[in-house]
């Protein structure tokens, strides 16, 4: 009888045991339990005050930047031009200002309304495609100086944006009718050939010369945003590589050559985490022996970095960033064009003086990998913003200096690093755009094609 | 706690099962050109054949006011690396029966002749350029003038002053005057770097000298005269570039940063083979096949390795090295890896110029004799006539196939001799005066030299030490010579080198080349 009473009260203690651990701590336990932590590198706690304030940071400088007219963002602080990934930055960045309760729903709803409506009147070149700059306060296509101008398009960034339209359709299905039609208005015709190689154009001279500028990394991300539309997935998706050896471990890079094509081959942080952000590495739709090679790049780049602090104790998150003054804007890379650690200016120079520890690189490491080392890439990152203003870009690493640019993206992507973290996964739950929608209603129009090249007519014309 | 490390048992054990079948794949995987052997034997007549048709060059090239050889056909002027490929051929046409003794010392005598009395650059070393006719230092113009000096062809003028003072001792007398002639003082420093000189607004300025490869190379002929050489012997810093399922060493001190090319080529590993037998320089013993520097015979494998994968790969010839060309720019580094770039071809500016990689007829030849393969069976195949009559060999056939670069060099031709002597003879150092570790020892001039402590020249040309042996004791004592020898502390020159440090070599295939 004792004995039966000891068993259940032994029991009764377990159970009490196990509650506690689970739902203890606002059930940090459960949490970790169903999202999976035990099979996870990354951070999935949910946000601690502090990590929330690092939100709210964030945010401001999307506060700050809005342009009441058209409701984008200026792609730097107080300068007003946004390229089409910066538009794609702050549809992310706006889904995650409300995840994490920065914005009530009505502010969501009048944000998302106003970018709806410029996008889909976005004024767009001679070939229907959305140019490569746009003033953030008109939406018409201007160039660096701020003077209307007839650019070419960057299939890069229309990539960005379409993946930020596909997952701002997930998150808030609501609007997906008018996010569809952003797309349909697009010319596709030009940008992506036949057999799947993603096409961008820019002037020299006054020509148009449109040639294909994505390189391993980026063309794989471009190809699964692309994807996400149903798009055909071809070349863009299996770039050419080759193997470098960084510190003992190979890590591929494209094949082709920066010598003949003019065109930078680099191997750099986000390009290879943002599918681990969006997808887990695991993009729909694309083949599982290409999600595996993704998430090996990925990893071959994120312990190089590491390896590069263990072995010549420097701290390294690398990305591209701005800067206040020439070259303006920089490659910094794990390897580009035959070098490890190359730091590439837009003019195509090196500048290992301006090599930093990149704040969003250091936001997307951290949340991707729990480690020592991304603890310690964030003990000089943590303080490198204004409350008022947002993140600034990074920190130099020959000097110790911040480089106190402001920029969409670095703020973008600190609010869609802790949006993953808030999620305690990727942000997408699957991302294709399904059958049901207006957008497969119209590109399977038979009777009224859009005749811009788009999935469903690709699909007619290649089954005749 | 306990239980933890209970757990970790099986997993630790684990890993260990991974890492022992790992180390065993990799262990299996080898370079098949570790198992090509050099080619030895009588030189067959078209071997020969080959052989006189490079000595062509030297015989039109010669110049008898200096017994120089002019370094590109026609334009008189030479520097020490071009001079020492025609100490190498005028050697190879003696062994191969080419020229007699007579004609070898008629050449001999006025070239030994030439460079004791060469005009140094600032009393040191020879100057980068010498004119052939008048036998003056001149600048790159071919003017009177001096411009520096160059570490790495003093280096290999070194390894044949040695060769020639070892096969032909009548000459010991001679070739150890040009060497203590020279002052070292500025080209080697107590960590053993090599250093060259160039003149900066008339001021010398005196910089590291040597990429991986050359630099060991250079390194080794300072070796054999005596010097400790140990930073420019090691191959570190290195880094690996995989080409073509090989994994090929590389310099990797950075060409941005330094305006060194951190060139990879045929030449130096080749050279290295031929003249050394890939043993330590001063390895006394010739058996052909047992590498006394094992860490050079794995960098010349895979640096062959990578050529011959390209042609079954791509099916384009390839055998590189650094070459002159027939047209501007007139020379490249045509490279198996150089700059960030695998099968760069670049200009001493580092553009890039990939319509000027050629087969370099040195570079093949080399390859042919130090590794018998199928592959460079057909190499031969396509250089043997690639030659002009009373001329010697072009530099190189075009890889785009636009025919041979109409260019000789003493340098090209030069080595094509080695190359020949050595399917002969074997390694080309073959050491015939006294070891020092023999009882009955007999110092040569130089060594009579290092070893007297009363010698003035010793410490301001910053000679190095004799080895001190019973055998040089007793030398000394029996003629009263106070003998000087190396300090005691080692390290208090150099803390940091340690030559004995054996090296690791690195993996050296991707996995794309399993078997």
């Amino acid at each position: 009888m004792l004995k039966t009473l000891a068993r259940w009260l032994a029991v009764a203690a377990l159970v009490l045991l196990i509650a506690f651990a689970l739902f203890s701590r606002e059930g940090a336990g459960w949490r970790w339990l169903t999202k999976g932590g035990w099979h996870s590198t990354a951070r999935i706690s949910s946000l601690s005050p502090q990590e929330q304030e690092w939100a709210r940071i964030a945010w401001r400088y999307f506060e700050n930047n809005t342009q009441p007219q058209t409701g984008l963002v200026n792609g730097s602080d107080k300068q007003p031009r946004v390229t089409l990934w910066q538009m794609g930055d702050t549809l992310i960045a706006l889904l995650a200002a409300r995840e994490l309760d920065l914005v009530k729903e009505a502010e969501f709803d009048a944000r998302l309304t106003r970018l709806l409506g410029t996008l889909n009147r976005l004024t767009l070149t001679d070939t229907r495609t959305p140019g490569r700059l746009y003033s953030s306060r008109t939406a018409t296509p201007i160039d660096f100086s701020g003077k209307p101008v007839k650019s070419g398009w960057s299939a890069k960034d229309m990539a960005r944006l379409m993946l930020a339209l596909r997952l701002t359709a997930e998150r808030a299905p609501q609007y997906r009718e008018y996010l569809d039609k952003i797309i349909l208005r697009w010319n596709f015709c030009p940008v992506m050939d036949n057999e799947g190689e993603l096409r961008s154009a820019s002037l020299q001279d006054g020509q148009t010369v449109v040639r294909d500028e994505l390189r391993l990394g980026e063309s794989e991300y471009a190809a699964t945003a692309f994807h996400l539309w149903g798009f055909p997935v071809g070349k863009a998706l299996i770039p050419p590589s080759r193997n470098v050896i960084i510190y003992q471990r190979s890590l591929a890079v494209d094949a082709r050559d920066t010598r003949t094509t003019w065109q930078p081959s680099l191997l750099s942080t986000l390009p290879a985490m943002l599918p681990g952000l969006e997808f887990g590495w695991q993009p729909p739709g694309v083949p599982s022996d290409v999600q595996k090679t993704l998430r090996e790049r990925a990893e071959g780049v994120w312990l190089s970095q590491k390896t590069r602090w263990e072995r010549d104790k420097v701290l390294t998150a690398r990305a591209d960033f701005y800067l206040a003054q020439a070259p303006w804007h920089v490659e910094d890379t794990v390897w580009g064009n035959g070098y490890a650690w190359n730091t590439l200016g837009d003019d195509g120079r090196y500048y290992p003086r301006l090599a930093q520890v990149t704040t969003k690189a250091v936001f997307v490491l951290w949340t991707l990998w729990e480690t020592e080392y991304t603890d310690a890439l964030m003990a000089v990152t943590t303080h490198l913003n204004n409350p008022e203003q947002g993140w600034f870009e990074g920190r130099v690493e020959a000097t110790g200096d911040i480089n106190p640019t402001l920029t969409l993206s670095t703020n973008a992507m600190v609010l869609e690093a802790l949006l993953y973290k808030h999620n305690a996964g990727p942000l997408f739950e699957n991302g294709l755009a399904d059958d049901n929608s207006y957008f497969s209603r119209r590109t399977t129009d038979q009777f009224n094609p859009p005749g811009l090249c788009l999935p469903g007519e690709r699909a007619v014309r290649t089954a005749p | 706690m306990k239980l933890k490390s209970l757990l970790y048992f099986p997993l630790l054990a684990g890993l260990m099962a991974i890492w022992l079948s790992l180390a065993a794949a990799e262990a299996a995987t080898g370079l098949p050109a570790s198992e090509y052997e050099p080619r030895s034997g009588e030189l067959t007549p078209r071997e020969k054949t080959i052989a006189k048709n490079a000595w062509q060059y030297f015989v039109s090239n010669f110049q008898p006011t200096t017994g120089l050889v002019n370094a590109v056909n026609k334009y008189p002027s030479t520097t020490m690396w071009d001079s020492a490929s025609y100490m190498a051929a005028m050697t190879a046409a003696r062994e191969l029966g080419i020229i007699d003794k007579a004609e070898f010392d008629r050449r001999m005598l006025k070239l030994l002749a030439t460079l004791n009395k060469l005009d140094l650059f600032r009393n040191e070393l020879p100057n980068k350029a010498y004119n052939t006719i008048s036998g003056q230092k001149v600048n790159y113009q071919n003017k009177p003038g001096e411009i520096g000096f160059s570490a790495l062809d003093i280096g290999r003028m070194l390894v044949w002053l040695k060769v020639i003072k070892e096969r032909y001792p009548e000459y010991s007398n001679s070739i150890d005057n040009v060497v203590l002639g020279w002052d070292f003082s500025h080209a080697v420093d107590p960590c053993g770097t090599l250093y060259g000189a160039y003149l900066e607004n008339g001021q010398p300025k005196y910089v590291q000298e040597g990429r991986l490869g050359y630099e060991e190379y250079g390194a080794a002929g300072f070796a054999l005269w005596g010097f400790s050489t140990c930073q420019s012997s090691r191959p570190q810093p290195y880094e690996l570039a995989e080409i073509y399922c090989v994994m090929v060493p590389y310099d990797s001190r950075d060409p941005r940063q330094t305006s060194q090319h951190n060139y990879v080529v045929s030449e130096s590993y080749v050279l290295y083979g031929m003249e050394f037998g890939f043993d330590n320089p001063t390895d006394r013993n010739n058996s052909p096949r047992d590498y006394s520097h094992p860490w050079m015979k794995n960098f010349a494998d895979r640096v062959y390795q990578a050529q011959e994968n390209r042609y079954a790969i791509t099916g384009i010839l390839t055998a590189r090295s650094e070459h002159q060309l027939d047209k501007s720019p007139y020379f490249v580094y045509d490279t198996v890896f150089s700059d960030g770039f695998n099968w760069n071809t670049i200009t001493d500016k580092g553009q890039f110029v990939p319509n000027t990689a050629a087969v370099s007829l040195k570079a093949a030849l080399g390859m042919w004799v130090l590794w018998d393969s199928p592959y460079t069976d057909r190499l031969l195949d396509t250089i043997e006539n690639a030659n002009e009559e009373g001329k010697g060999y072009y530099e190189g056939l075009y890889e785009n196939g636009d025919g041979p670069i109409k260019e000789f060099t003493a340098n090209n031709n030069g080595i094509m001799l080695e190359a020949l002597l050595f399917k002969k003879e074997g390694k080309l150092l073959r050491f015939n005066t006294d070891n020092p570790k023999n009882r009955d020892f007999a110092p040569s001039l130089w060594d009579k030299k290092l070893v007297d402590l009363f010698e003035p020249n010793n410490t301001p040309r910053n000679r190095p030490f004799l080895n001190s042996t019973p055998a040089v004791k007793t030398w000394c004592e029996q003629t009263g010579t106070t003998q000087r020898t190396r300090p005691a502390c080692q390290a208090c020159q150099c803390a940091t080198c340690n030559a004995d440090e054996p090296v690791k070599l690195p993996p050296v295939t991707a996995q794309c080349l399993k078997p």
